[in-house]
């Protein structure tokens, strides 16, 4: 792997910051960090960094403010959210904000390099748990959905991400359904636009829907 | 200053949605109206017509019309003009209102004239009407009046942190005891004309003297009974909150201390306390408690974690409570995530469920060193046997797919009880994925060596 993705760390722990910049080690260039979306915003906007490592919660905001004030901005960068936090209203929220991926802090080393450098090549990231979240969210099923092409899942890509909740990496699904890695990216990025972009109730209401049931 | 005006403006300008970095001429904010502060340049008297005049956006000339057209009518509008005075005033010296520059109140000069002319019309009938009145009534209306407004002076909401200033006690009782000063005065003139028009003016005037003397004392009291009850139900969440920190993530963190030496124990000691966090934190708790799946899963996850050492993580898509099916299923998963930790040398083992109507889906995936399913020791087999024959009693099925180098994944389906009383689709918001039951085919022959 020559490519070597420059990346700003978002988080307000000193100690998270270090301790992400030691996991990622030689394999990316870490060429900014902020505390807070201010910050965030700034440094982004002076350094361009290929991907942002995003914490969900700030101290004067959410990843999301910073992904919303980024993008209006016109900053060509992608963002891979990276938070203690598996709430589903977290994921989805900083996901429909237009994060490229999710992963929780409890990721190792390679793993979160790996997943670095696929957001830094354009796809997308899915942990198991994003994975699983996604299955449930276009699950239940809607009486009409306004834009079909968004709102369901096709049978293939509902497919990939059993297999992403089930734990599998990106060449483990193409072996298994004898596929290219291209094409569960393509799968990958396919879902997570619709993710971002679908109307469907459960992905803006989650946490409502949750407390419901 | 700039700032806070801003502020103000995008507050008034919220209701017709428009934005608040709209230039000044904007309609919305003709509904801005502020209590104006008396203007000393280009006064005659006191300068309460330029304030207002400025204030609504018509001619001064218009408002000095109309102010001797109300002393015209009977003397009371005097008495209106020392209450307007004091009232301008002290709004500048208090710094209750804002001086920020008037905003004009509608599109053109005429519609302001015309609205202001209207409302000048009326207060001249108003007062030529109470020219009735016994005009000894007066001066003693004023007395209270100037009472009120030092009295209001003192108490006003910009005034809640003034300290006494040079005659501290004579500022706090001056005020009150003018008011009152008025006010009996007022009662004896009134009895002592013995007028009914004295009379009901009167009850009315100290009804009125009286809300307004005492309203910013009750302003006062309401909001801080507001605050008080804020600050106790903050207090009460904190303390919950407190608690429950003490019971375990205090406790933890000493349990930890004490097993310094032992990076297993405080491993085991760091998740189970992640875990038990994140469910206290997680507003879907709730179904945890119950006998859900996802509330067994936690436990065994938990569980396995502190004997083995290995994390487990487990996502679960849907629910449902847990009958004697599932509770078999469950164990029999439960026979696969401790195989894989025993056996698989996998850092981590993934536990996925799928709940849908017809059935109920679990995955355990180790990344460890796999086996050749022919080549099994018998304690291995008994495990694999254990699990296969407690599916098959409640009517699932188990697959076992593993890849020497590569890792194991058991597979374990159990249908859905059918029995509509204990149906629990219908009191958990579970819809079948599209497509679910109809397991692909690919996915059986996968990735056998």
């Amino acid at each position: 792997m020559s490519f070597q993705p420059s990346v700003v760390l978002v988080d307000d722990h000193d100690l998270v910051r270090a301790g992400v910049r030691a996991e990622l080690g030689d394999a990316v260039r870490v060429i900014g960090e902020a505390a807070d979306v201010v910050e965030a915003v700034d440094a982004i906007e002076d350094r361009t960094p290929d991907v942002v490592l995003l914490d969900v919660h700030l101290p004067s905001g959410t990843g999301a403010d910073v992904i919303k004030a980024v993008l209006a901005r016109g900053i060509e960068t992608k963002f891979l959210a990276l938070s203690v936090s598996d709430a589903p209203e977290d994921v989805i929220s900083v996901i429909r904000a237009g994060a490229r991926g999710y992963v929780t802090k409890s990721i190792k080393g390679d793993e979160l390099v790996a997943a670095v450098i696929r957001v830094a090549e354009g796809d997308a990231v899915f942990s198991p748990r994003l994975a699983g979240f996604v299955i449930d969210a276009f699950s239940a099923t809607i009486p009409e959905p306004t834009d079909p092409e968004l709102d369901l899942l096709s049978p293939r890509e509902q497919e990939v991400m059993r297999l992403l909740a089930r734990g599998y990496a990106y060449k483990e699904i193409a072996r298994r359904l004898t596929i290219s890695i291209k094409t569960v990216e393509t799968h990958a990025s396919s879902v997570l636009r619709k993710l971002q972009l679908s109307s469907r109730y459960e992905l803006s209401n989650w946490a409502t829907r949750h407390r419901i049931v | 200053m700039r700032d806070s005006w801003s502020i103000m403006t995008s507050i008034t300008s919220h209701d017709s949605g428009s934005s608040p970095d709209n230039d000044s001429t904007n309609d919305s904010r003709t509904s801005f109206w502020q209590v104006p502060t008396v203007r000393p340049e280009g006064r005659i008297l006191s300068g309460v017509s330029g304030a207002i005049a400025a204030e609504v956006g018509v001619d001064v000339l218009w408002v000095r019309i109309t102010w001797v057209a109300l002393f015209a009518a009977g003397g009371w509008g005097g008495l209106l003009y020392v209450i307007v005075w004091g009232a301008l005033s002290w709004t500048g010296y208090n710094g209750y209102s804002a001086p920020f520059p008037p905003i004009a109140k509608g599109r053109t000069e005429r519609s302001r004239s015309l609205g202001f002319g209207m409302v000048a019309v009326g207060l001249v009938g108003i007062f030529a009407s109470m020219a009735g009145l016994p005009q000894s009534l007066l001066w003693p209306s004023g007395v209270m009046a100037l009472g009120i407004l030092l009295w209001w002076r003192r108490l006003g909401p910009g005034a809640v942190n003034r300290s006494g200033g040079r005659f501290p006690l004579a500022q706090a009782v001056g005020g009150p005891v003018i008011a009152a000063f008025g006010a009996s005065l007022l009662v004896f003139l009134a009895f002592g004309l013995n007028s009914a028009a004295a009379i009901l003016y009167l009850v009315i005037f100290i009804v009125v003297a009286g809300v307004l003397a005492t309203s910013p004392w009750w302003w006062r009291f309401v909001q801080n009974l507001d605050r008080e009850r804020q600050a106790k139900v903050l207090a009460d969440e904190r303390a919950i909150v407190a608690a429950h920190l003490h019971d375990s993530v205090l406790q933890t963190l000493s349990l930890i201390q004490h097993n310094a030496d032992d990076p297993q124990v405080m491993l085991n000691l760091a998740r189970r306390q992640e875990r038990e966090l994140r469910n206290w934190l997680d507003p879907d708790r709730a179904s945890r408690l119950g006998g859900s799946v996802r509330g067994h899963l936690d436990t065994m996850a938990t569980e396995i974690e502190e004997l083995y050492g290995t994390p487990v993580e487990a996502v679960v898509v849907g629910d449902c409570i847990v009958d004697e099916h599932l509770e078999q299923a469950l164990a029999a998963t439960r026979e696969a995530v401790v195989n894989a930790a025993k056996h698989s040398q996998s850092a981590q083992i993934d536990i996925y469920v799928e709940v849908s109507f017809e059935q109920v889906e679990i995955f355990v995936r180790d990344r460890g060193i796999g086996f050749e399913i022919g080549s099994v020791d018998n304690d291995r087999r008994g495990i694999s046997e254990s699990i296969e024959a407690r599916m098959t009693r409640i009517g699932g099925s188990s697959t076992v797919v593993s890849t020497p180098g590569e890792g194991t994944e058991v597979e374990l389906t159990v249908p859905r009880t059918v029995d509509p009383s204990h149906s629990v689709a219908a009191t958990y918001d579970v819809a079948p994925p599209p497509g679910a039951g109809q397991q692909s085919p690919d996915i059986q022959k996968g990735s056998h060596p």
